[in-house]
């Protein structure tokens, strides 16, 4: 079987066993929680911009908490799954590459989470386009009619985009050198991360989520400079913080890719 | 010279401290085999050397003159069915078998046919279409079974096959792997179940505290054990008159009379001497033989003689 | 044929006693669930930081006393209100409040407690589930209350070691370090309150935990479940109060509503710096309506793990 045959078997097969279980619900949920809460700000009493709602709702929940999450949650999956249910042996004891293995079914775990991060994504700008400035809905952020040239639509699908990229292959990665990936995970994102964006200086440029907000600051609608916190960081500029991310996905993919040829798993009975 | 089906050389493997197998010298040349040993002996650790799982720590392992581990080209040989009974809960029965055959390297049309025609060999004709969540245990293993069979393996290594099946799956079993034998498939089994193993095939590996113990027929390793006395049950009418000859015989051990004057327990350690003489002492003497009967020529009375 | 009978007395001695109808059934179970939870000792290290806590706030706390005490240092001779002993005695006398350092304690030691609870907790009914365990139980005479409470000790007991454990020892050193009994006999409120504020801390978090655990087949899933949702809640209430400029929106917050009625219980205005202002019907409703869900949450799942097979 062909490379190409054999990564889209993998990555269908593991597709088909994403979206079977009752848990891509509880994903779907998670990936939509922005959206409820503009919702919820849509009807409460106090006049909130469009703009306002949807820049802080996708730069304080959708990126750092979301995003991450569904990452975690669907890299983790490449792996950790079988080792634990201890089917891999089925896959490792089939005359395939286990490099492909591994690629295909990272692919398989980025499908799912792109489609979770642009699914919240798309529904969190239509909730926030309803949230109206007195009567009239304000025109900045409505994905449909001012799609894509409005500086908020672009950078939140963008970052809904690259975030699942990286964040899949990193805990893929994660999950091919550790038994217990999801504390890793958990660990580095919710401890690591959010310790080290916070740090002035470059300190910030050692996580993701610095390179995913330098991709949202860069081009993006003025809107974005007022959120707090926003002012005092630099950020580098977009186009580079996109093929910064893309590099560092392709790098931990290759390093997954690496360590998964002479890994040994050991099933204890 | 044919390549022998599986070639060990000082292996070994440990877990850190724990030791799995123990400089291991075995050479298997094909056909059924039986994997046998208590838990802990060391046969899943062997088990996962030969499907390729794990590397030896020290050694050389060669299955089929190739080196198991992640190789390719031994995989397309190699058809694995593992101990535990975990499947893809989200796929059918068809779907898992078919998905590893195409793994295989099965076209997709072959691999839809081939899945089918495995799950029928192993009795899952009714069972197809259903997701594997609902299986039972004895569904679980027929299906692990199909996938290991369906891209038609030269070495076909099952990890207690017989697990979770009732008495009549456990003979259509064995008459399938007796099947599978008479085509020329290698088949090695492991079991910790002396009886299961002795229904299948009479060679066997014998491994205890990860050592080798013993390699051969059965009977052949009986015959090894000089220090135990083979032991016989002869019924006849005339048992106190065919227990004076037997103590004749210069290879007797002890002969006892049970106490109903009609059955013999003879221990000898010259089987053969026993087997030459005994027609002439019925011919002369026609104490009226009814029966005789090996007691510890089984798998069972070996491994005790050879644990203990 | 008939089949003789035989005996094995050789095996077997006849129980000559009477079965004792043991009601507290989920001790053993708690038991059991603590000795296998202690195996694993390198978790032990979340227990540090609120060690180390105790530490300095049961200073801080001896300090007061310590430093109040300093007014009239040697007694029957005639001291200087104003001399610099005297006046640090005045300012610890003050500014430190036994029930702040108290109440600091908890909010600071918040996210320990939390993670102790989920680590411990989380793979209490997810394992089960998953290793069909609950199977062997539900065989025994055991009730799904036993069973519940059984898991709810566990991580219960681990939790108060976080909590519970501390804040009694920050009373303790007041009580001996206040001249003459006075925390307890001006004070001595804060000693239950801190109690109830303790257990109702450790309830929620450990309610909510345990019933993210009863919804999972494995401990990693719920590990994120249980974290996620204390994250996810916290997050969502913190933006909205900033988006909003409200802070009622923290009330949806776990934390938010437990820091509201703990400025209620010792009736405080401010939390670590922080105004408390929010409704505290509302928070006390939030926790207890938790608990409450939770707790149904958990009770509907175990019921449903009796059918399964």
């Amino acid at each position: 079987m062909n490379g190409f045959a054999l990564g889209f078997l993998l990555w269908r097969t593991h597709l088909v066993r994403s979206f079977a279980p009752r848990r891509i619900w509880l994903l779907a949920a998670l990936a939509l929680v922005p959206a409820l809460i503009a919702a919820i700000l849509s009807l409460s009493a106090r006049r909130i911009t469009s703009p306002e709602a949807v820049t802080n709702l996708a730069w304080f929940l959708q990126l750092q908490l979301v995003v991450p999450l569904v990452g975690l949650l669907a890299g983790i999956g490449v792996l950790a799954r079988e080792v634990e249910d201890r089917t891999l042996t089925y896959l490792f004891t089939r005359p395939i590459s286990r490099v492909a293995v591994f690629l295909g079914r990272t692919a398989g775990a980025f499908s799912v989470a792109l489609l979770l991060n642009l699914l919240g994504s798309l529904a969190l700008l239509v909730a926030a386009g309803g949230i109206r400035l007195g009567k009239t809905p304000d025109p900045t952020v409505f994905p449909l009619a001012v799609f894509p040239h409005d500086g908020v639509s672009i950078p939140i699908l963008g970052a809904a985009v690259l975030g699942s990229l990286v964040y899949t292959a990193l805990f893929a990665c994660v999950s091919v050198f550790t038994r217990h990936p999801m504390i890793v995970g958990l660990v580095y994102t919710f401890a690591i991360e959010s310790f080290l964006s916070n740090l002035p200086g470059a300190n910030q440029s050692l996580t993701l989520q610095y390179w995913l907000r330098s991709w949202i600051a860069d081009d993006g609608h003025p809107i974005w400079r007022r959120i707090e916190g926003f002012a005092g960081a630099t950020y580098a500029d977009g186009p580079v913080a996109a093929l910064r991310v893309l590099v560092i996905a392709l790098l931990l993919l290759g390093i997954g890719a690496w360590r998964i040829r002479r890994k040994e798993f050991v099933f204890t009975s | 010279m044919s390549v022998p089906l599986l070639e060990a050389r000082g292996l070994s493997r440990w877990y850190g401290p724990v030791v799995g197998l123990n400089d291991l010298d075995l050479t298997v040349e094909g056909g059924i085999v039986g994997l046998l040993g208590p838990n802990g002996a060391g046969k899943s650790t062997l088990l996962k050397l030969i499907a390729g799982e794990i590397r030896p720590s020290r050694g050389s392992l060669r299955v089929l003159g190739h080196e198991p581990f992640a190789n390719r080209d031994y995989f397309r040989l190699l058809g694995f069915s593992p101990q535990q009974d975990a499947l893809y809960d989200e796929l059918t029965a068809r779907e898992f078998v078919e998905f590893l055959a195409r793994l295989s390297g099965l076209r997709p049309r072959t691999a839809r046919i081939e899945a089918e025609r495995a799950l029928a060999r192993v009795g899952m004709s009714d069972a197809l279409d259903r997701p594997t969540r609902g299986f039972s245990k004895g569904m679980r293993q027929r299906t692990k079974l199909a996938a290991a069979l369906v891209h038609q393996p030269r070495l076909l290594v099952v990890d207690e096959p017989l697990t979770g099946l009732d008495p009549l799956g456990r003979r259509e079993l064995v008459a399938l792997i007796q099947e599978l034998g008479a085509e020329g498939v290698h088949i090695l089994i492991s079991s910790h179940v002396l009886h299961e193993i002795e229904s299948v095939t009479e060679n066997i590996v014998l491994l205890h505290r990860s050592r080798l113990l013993a390699q051969g027929r059965v009977a052949e390793i009986r015959a090894l054990l000089n220090r135990y006395p083979h032991r016989y049950e002869l019924r006849a009418r005339s048992a106190r008159l065919l227990a004076g000859a037997l103590l004749s015989l210069p290879g007797t051990h002890s002969v006892r009379v049970s106490r109903d004057e009609g059955g013999l327990s003879l221990e000898t350690f010259q089987p053969a001497e026993l087997e030459r003489e005994l027609p002439r002492f019925l011919a002369e003497l026609r104490p009226g033989l009814e029966s005789i009967e090996g007691t510890d020529v089984g798998l069972d009375a070996v491994f005790d003689y050879l644990v203990s | 044929m008939s089949q003789q009978a035989s005996t094995h007395t050789e095996i077997y001695r006849a129980y000559e006693g009477a079965a004792s109808a043991r009601r507290w059934r989920c001790l053993p179970l708690a038991r059991a669930g603590l000795a296998r939870a202690f195996r694993r000792k390198l978790a032990l290290i979340l227990f540090a930081p609120p060690l180390i806590a105790t530490a300095i706030f049961s200073f801080v706390v001896y300090s007061k006393f310590a430093l109040e005490a300093g007014l009239n240092p040697t007694p029957g001779v005639d001291s200087d209100a104003r001399s610099p002993a005297a006046l640090m005695g005045t300012m610890a006398s003050n500014m430190i409040q036994v029930k702040e350092q108290i109440v600091g304690f908890h909010l600071a030691m918040n996210l320990f407690v939390l993670l102790t609870v989920i680590w411990y907790g989380a793979g209490l009914f997810a394992d089960d589930r998953r290793e069909k365990s609950h199977l062997l139980y539900f065989a025994r005479p055991m009730s799904r209350l036993d069973y519940v409470l059984g898991k709810w000790l566990v991580v219960l007991a681990f939790g108060s070691v976080a909590t519970v454990v501390p804040g009694v020892v920050i009373c303790t050193v007041a009580s001996f370090a206040s001249p003459d009994w006075s925390f307890v006999r001006e004070e001595g409120d804060v000693i239950w309150k801190m109690l109830v504020f303790s257990v109702l801390s450790l309830l929620t978090f450990s309610s909510i935990t345990l019933a993210v655990s009863s919804l999972c087949q494995r401990k990693s899933h719920a590990l994120a479940g249980s974290l996620g949702f204390f994250l996810l809640m916290q997050g969502v209430a913190a933006l909205l109060w900033s988006l909003q400029r409200d802070r009622s929106w923290l009330v949806l917050s776990p934390f938010g509503s437990l820091r509201r009625v703990a400025a209620g219980l010792f009736d405080l205005n401010r939390t670590l710096g922080m105004r408390t202002d929010w409704s505290l019907s509302g928070s006390w409703a939030m926790v207890l309506g938790l608990i409450l869900v939770s707790s149904l949450i958990m009770f509907w799942r175990v019921r449903a793990m009796e059918r399964e097979g």
